[in-house]
């Protein structure tokens, strides 16, 4: 409580309902410390932009109060308070019809600096995000590739030197590689001005990367809150779970994660062959397969104790638990990492063999879970 | 008929005829012109702001139209006696509309992200009409004024026959007279105005539409 009095941002019982009565956001409380990057999380219709458009009175709250640097937003004039946080949102909104240096000094114009004042910060913004002046300062936005004009859209939202900075989703319509760039850059510009940030996101990596703490919402409510760590460490529901892996970037089923060539053996081949196969491929298990039906695992030591026998691997194989495509990630994981498994088949209908799980396709998926890097911080799970 | 339009065009005071009516068939045009956008834009602006009330007076404005020229020209006459008060009350009426309904229009067309953006950075009201909103909004209010040039050139010749005097003058003369000259002496150069118009209109509006792109 000691510190939310110290919020730069803080929401107090905040509702939002739209006419006809349905609700936007829910008794909503939230504290975004000075310095931090906050980015706000979820499913579209949650709420994320709604509760970032509150902060510049850009939506009203039909109930609670939203306290800004300490004072009740609803007492400041709206467009004073807008002057005094940056605003970065997806579709840019550059001004066509004015030049790069005319769209950076926008703020600081409508704040009323003199010319050469604000002329002065445009050129250093520029030379910051590298963006040449010679080049650049006098074009238009349509001449810009999309990356570029979001940085501009970034240096807008700097011009007038805010402590607060709104982004709503600025990266979303980038394509990936440019994305990272961008992402990149904000994270080096954020460890230097240490700006106040709100930053929207539906892509989960993204807020891992960019995140001092990550608020994911859903149906208008907080739904778990913390630093990326927390959350990777301590999902608090499959919902989230899901959110972790999901955003079409990381596996969510076992089918995303499943080696689809499996190394297989027929139930009426010998355990010399079956030796000579797991040394051809460097594995220590082997699937039996009868047609396409899987049938069990024969591993090197299930092997090993038959050495001596002139058996079939009919005999030798062993029941091992399975896993269907469908099953969620976790269970797969689980399995691999808890029951020590080094394999897991995964059969489809009738027991039709459809691929494998590794380890090496559980590190794939621990990639996606644990950003590499990304805090600084070794993971450690 | 061909001997008189040679004859007629080939005299010298034909012409200077002519250009007098020129010069007050483009005072009328202007004039209806410049009253129509300065009631035609702040209205536009002013219904792009009210959606609900907006919709029913674009229509009334669309009825206006409908009413043919000649009629509209002669239920003036009563209340404003002929000459070229009420060829300009008239005119401007039906340059109206093209103009209003293009700056409605060109408003709410403006990109949301654009506007959100303006909003979003601290624009007063005021500053995003004039910052945001007209700038983007302008090769279409400018395709507006276009139009209206055009059919004013040309309903302005009409004009004449309640004693606004122009180029219509000239073709009134050579239906009146049978004269093939004096019909083209007329109606030559309306038309040559109201192409050299569209021309030039059309160039402004498309420097505008790329500037705005």
């Amino acid at each position: 409580m000691g510190l939310e009095e110290h919020a730069t941002i803080l929401f107090s019982h905040v509702d939002k309902t739209y006419p006809g009565g349905n609700y936007a956001l829910r008794d909503l409380n939230l504290s975004v410390l000075s310095g931090q990057l906050v980015c706000l999380i979820g499913p579209s219709g949650c709420g994320k932009t709604t509760t970032l458009r509150l902060i510049n009175r850009l939506v009203e709250p039909s109930r609670g109060t939203i306290r800004v640097r300490g004072e009740d937003i609803q007492k400041l004039n709206p467009v004073a308070l807008r002057r005094s946080i940056g605003y970065v949102i997806q579709d840019i909104g550059l001004l066509p019809h004015m030049t790069i240096l005319e769209n950076i000094e926008l703020v600081p114009r409508l704040l009323g600096w003199d010319r050469k004042k604000r002329r002065e910060r445009a050129l250093e913004l520029m030379e910051m995000v590298g963006l040449s002046p010679d080049e650049y300062a006098h074009r238009y936005p349509r001449e810009l590739s999309g990356g570029q004009q979001q940085r501009v859209g970034v240096m807008r939202a700097l011009a007038a030197e805010p402590d607060i900075i709104l982004m709503d989703e600025p990266f979303g319509a980038l394509d990936p590689l440019t994305r990272q760039k961008l992402q990149d850059e904000l994270k080096k510009l954020q460890n230097r001005l240490k700006k106040t940030i709100v930053f929207v996101t539906h892509d989960m990596p993204e807020a891992l990367k960019l995140a001092d703490r990550i608020i994911i919402m859903k149906d208008g409510r907080i739904h778990q809150e913390g630093t990326p760590e927390e959350i990777l460490r301590h999902p608090k529901d499959a919902f989230v779970t899901q959110f972790l892996g999901g955003n079409g970037q990381g596996p969510q089923t076992v089918a995303d994660l499943m080696k689809e060539e499996a190394v297989t053996v027929r139930p009426g081949q010998g355990v010399a062959e079956a030796v000579a196969i797991m040394r051809r491929h460097r594995v220590n298990a082997l699937l039996v397969v009868e047609g396409s039906q899987y049938l069990g695992v024969v591993t090197a030591a299930g092997l090993r104790r038959a050495a001596k026998e002139t058996k079939r691997l009919a005999d030798l194989m062993e029941d091992h638990p399975a896993v269907e495509p469908e099953e969620p990630l976790e269970t797969a994981l689980r399995l691999m990492l808890e029951e020590h498994l080094d394999l897991l088949p995964v059969v489809g209908k009738d027991r039709q063999l459809v691929g494998i799980v590794t380890p090496s396709s559980v590190v794939d998926a621990l990639a996606f879970l644990i950003p590499q890097g990304a805090n600084g911080e070794e993971p450690g799970l | 008929m061909m001997g008189d339009v040679v004859r007629v065009l080939s005299q010298p005071s034909t012409w200077s005829k002519i250009g007098v009516q020129a010069l007050q068939h483009v005072e009328i045009v202007l004039l209806a012109l410049v009253a129509a956008v300065m009631v035609a834009v702040p209205g536009g602006i002013f219904l792009a702001g009210l959606k609900k009330i907006a919709e029913p007076i674009m229509s009334a404005v669309g009825l206006l139209m409908t009413i043919p020229s000649v009629s509209l020209l002669a239920i003036m006459v009563p209340f404003l006696g002929i000459g070229v008060v009420p060829a300009l009350v008239a005119l401007g009426l039906y340059a109206l509309l093209p103009i209003l309904r293009n700056t409605y229009a060109g408003i709410l067309a403006v990109s949301p992200a654009a506007v959100d953006a303006g909003k979003g950075m601290g624009m007063t009201p005021g500053q995003l009409l004039w910052l945001v909103e007209l700038p983007l909004a302008f090769p279409v209010i400018m395709n507006g004024i276009r139009t209206s040039t055009v059919y004013v050139i040309g309903w302005a010749a009409l004009a004449a026959y309640i004693g606004a005097g122009g180029l219509g003058d000239s073709i009134i003369r050579g239906l009146s007279l049978m004269s093939g000259g004096w019909l083209l002496a007329g109606a030559l150069p309306v038309t040559a105005m109201a192409l050299l118009a569209d021309a030039l209109l059309g160039r402004v509006e498309r420097r505008l539409t790329e500037a705005v792109s």
